[in-house]
């Protein structure tokens, strides 16, 4: 079975054209299996957040290959990358990224509107994952909700369609402890829920307790380090 | 409910109702002004040409063609100068002329005018262009949609519209006031009795009281007597009637148009000939309305031109809208493309937002303009007499409504292109 996440030589430079400017990300060798979960650390600044959009297929990388379940991301072009975006990766953000407007239920669905699962299969689905991380005002717009329930929709979004793979980005850096520790809980219950793998990035050394693996950035860079794992 | 493009469209409108709310205001005020316009000119000259019916002229003493047109056809004011009886009979003499019909206007009834006629004037006189009364004998002249035609004195027929505004018919008897405004002196003591109400025409002459002529003489006539005598005279009887007391307002002339001869060239001779006489004024209701009409085109077209102005800055505050939204929308665009949305489709969704912004706005000024056009009718009617129907015309709403929704669509072709632009990472902080 493929690996959910594969990194390879991967390097990259906001100016293409700086080949002597050391990159803003080296990865040599990085892989994640199916329904595994790791923790890449790093400090602020480490490139740890453009490390994630690479992976999302948001940026073009300078040098490498990402895949996804097999899939090499950056063959994709245009849409054909936005469809395999929609139906493989998850994303979490640290300040949730909830659209306002809508309803915590129409922020799941809009997480499964680009997902293979079938239309009329999307709006149980939500209701039954919103009601599982204890969501019950599902028709309140996020400004409605706590910033915990705003986290918990927030998850459900990035669950909704089964992904190969969830990115969390920084999901504990505006909350205390307690409820940092009980939001890693929430994302990996999630996802193990989902069978979906999980990279989360953070720079909170507390979170490494919550990770059997953990991962740092900056041995992930470099010849030394193709193959770490 | 899944979640669908045309849902987060609608949220998308829904979220910024205000901007939403005016900016289909301003498209539906352009578009309301242009319609009312159109249908306005439209209807104006429907009116206009329907009520001069088949006649060719209009023969009176007033002092300019356009004023004997706008009285002796449109009832729009009331004449200032008479004919004598003398110069009606030359003209019904004259072998070029196949109907010369003498009007006598002034009086009202209820504020709706009164027209008095010879009991002949129905089967010469038509609303329709094409009657020719020798020609066409019975067949498309002007009949009654109940009882019958003015047969005697002191008989009067109803316009279609006058029996339905105010509940009169067959058999009901009407007082007639001096003047055409309210508050006029009553003609009492010669009331008419109503014989019949005539066919529904859509023609200012749906608005009108018509009257028999002979009745009118014999009522003016009382009045002068008694003025003369300060106080209550003998009844007048049409017998005593002098040449003075005969008076018309007005003369419906159709000229004698033979095989093979052009009409507008045997009444232009005989427009020609009625000129010599200084006391007369001889007027073409087409020419008449063609000059009006040339004269309002020039006010019509600027008018027009504003409206397109008023549409275009609708556009561009479509444009405006979905820019600045555009602007406040990014981090939700790159949220939707990072759950997979393709450029394209946020472009979709963009420009669906333009259309619909459009076509609401086509759709509220459609009914502004229904409403704008009956407060024009009401003022036509109100200021100048003129009893104009708002023609709807079904190409001139396609028409604007679909300029309307393409002005809006290349509206939203600017913000489409900025989301279609959106740097998705750099937009969704932390992940930029």
């Amino acid at each position: 079975m493929a690996a959910a996440l594969r990194i390879e030589d991967l390097s990259f430079r906001y100016d293409r054209g700086a080949v002597d400017a050391p990159p803003v990300v080296r990865v040599g060798h990085f892989e994640l299996a199916q329904g595994e979960m790791a923790l890449l650390r790093g400090h602020s600044g480490s490139g740890k957040t453009t490390l994630l959009s690479l992976v999302a297929g948001l940026l073009e990388p300078t040098l490498g290959r990402v895949e996804i379940a097999g899939q090499e991301l950056h063959a994709l072009r245009g849409g054909a990358r936005d469809r395999f975006r929609g139906r493989h990766l998850g994303l979490v953000f640290q300040t949730f990224n909830l659209l306002h407007g809508f309803s915590a239920m129409e922020n799941v669905l809009a997480g499964l509107m680009f997902s293979d699962i079938p239309r009329k299969e999307h709006d149980e689905r939500a209701r039954a994952l919103l009601g599982r991380l204890g969501i019950e005002r599902v028709d309140a717009r996020p400004e409605a909700l706590s910033v915990g329930q705003q986290q918990r929709v927030a998850v459900a979004r990035a669950v909704a369609a089964r992904p190969t793979l969830v990115l969390a980005d920084e999901p504990t850096a505006s909350l205390d402890p307690e409820n940092a520790d009980a939001a890693i809980e929430l994302i990996k219950g999630a996802c193990a829920e989902a069978g979906a793998a999980l990279l989360c990035v953070s720079h909170d050394p507390a979170a490494s307790s919550h990770f059997e693996r953990v991962e740092d950035l900056a041995a992930l860079a470099g010849p030394s380090t193709v193959g770490v794992h | 409910m899944a979640l669908s493009g045309t849902r987060v469209v609608l949220r998308s409108l829904m979220a910024r109702r205000f901007q939403t709310v005016t900016t289909t205001i301003t498209v539906a005020i352009a578009v309301g002004l242009l319609l009312t316009i159109l249908s306005m000119r439209d209807a104006t000259r429907q009116t206009l040409e329907r009520g001069a019916g088949n006649m060719h002229l209009v023969v009176s003493a007033e002092p300019s063609s356009l004023v004997s047109v706008l009285n002796s056809v449109f009832h729009a004011g009331a004449p200032s100068r008479a004919m004598t009886w003398l110069q009606v009979q030359q003209l019904q003499r004259d072998p070029r002329v196949a109907y010369a019909l003498p009007i006598q206007q002034g009086d009202s009834f209820e504020d709706y005018p009164v027209t008095a006629v010879e009991p002949d004037f129905f089967e010469q006189f038509s609303p329709d262009a094409e009657y020719d009364p020798e020609r066409d004998g019975e067949d498309g002249r002007w009949g009654v949609s109940s009882g019958r035609l003015i047969e005697g004195r002191f008989e009067a027929v109803l316009g279609a519209r006058v029996a339905q505004e105010t509940g009169l018919g067959v058999g009901d008897e009407l007082l007639l006031t001096c003047g055409l405004a309210g508050g006029g002196f009553v003609h009492g003591g010669f009331s008419y009795k109503v014989v019949g109400v005539l066919e529904l025409r859509d023609t200012p002459h749906d608005r009108v009281v018509f009257a028999d002529l002979a009745s009118g003489w014999v009522i003016h006539a009382q009045d002068k007597r008694d003025r003369q005598v300060g106080g209550k005279a003998d009844r007048v009887t049409e017998d005593d009637l002098s040449a003075a007391d005969r008076l018309v307002t007005g003369v419906y002339v159709r000229g004698v148009v033979r095989e093979g001869r052009q009409a507008s060239a045997a009444v232009a001779e005989l427009a020609s000939d009625l000129r010599r006489n200084p006391s007369l004024t001889v007027a073409s209701p087409a020419s008449e309305i063609d000059a009006l009409f040339r004269f309002v085109s020039r006010v019509d077209r600027l008018l027009i031109a504003m409206a397109f102005v008023v549409l275009v800055s609708g556009a561009v505050s479509i444009m405006l809208a979905l820019y600045s939204a555009g602007q406040m929308r990014r981090r939700e665009i790159a949220t939707f493309r990072v759950l997979g949305a393709s450029r394209g489709r946020i472009v979709l969704w963009v420009l669906a937002e333009a259309v619909i912004l459009g076509a609401a706005g086509a759709v509220v000024g459609v009914v502004m303009s229904v409403l704008g056009g009956w407060a024009v009718s009401v003022g036509l009617k109100a200021q100048l007499g003129l009893v104009v129907e708002p023609a709807v015309s079904p190409a001139a709403f396609g028409v604007v409504g679909i300029a309307a929704v393409v002005l809006a669509a290349l509206a939203g072709v600017a913000p489409a292109v900025l989301a279609y632009r959106t740097a998705v990472a750099a937009h969704l902080r932390p992940l930029g």
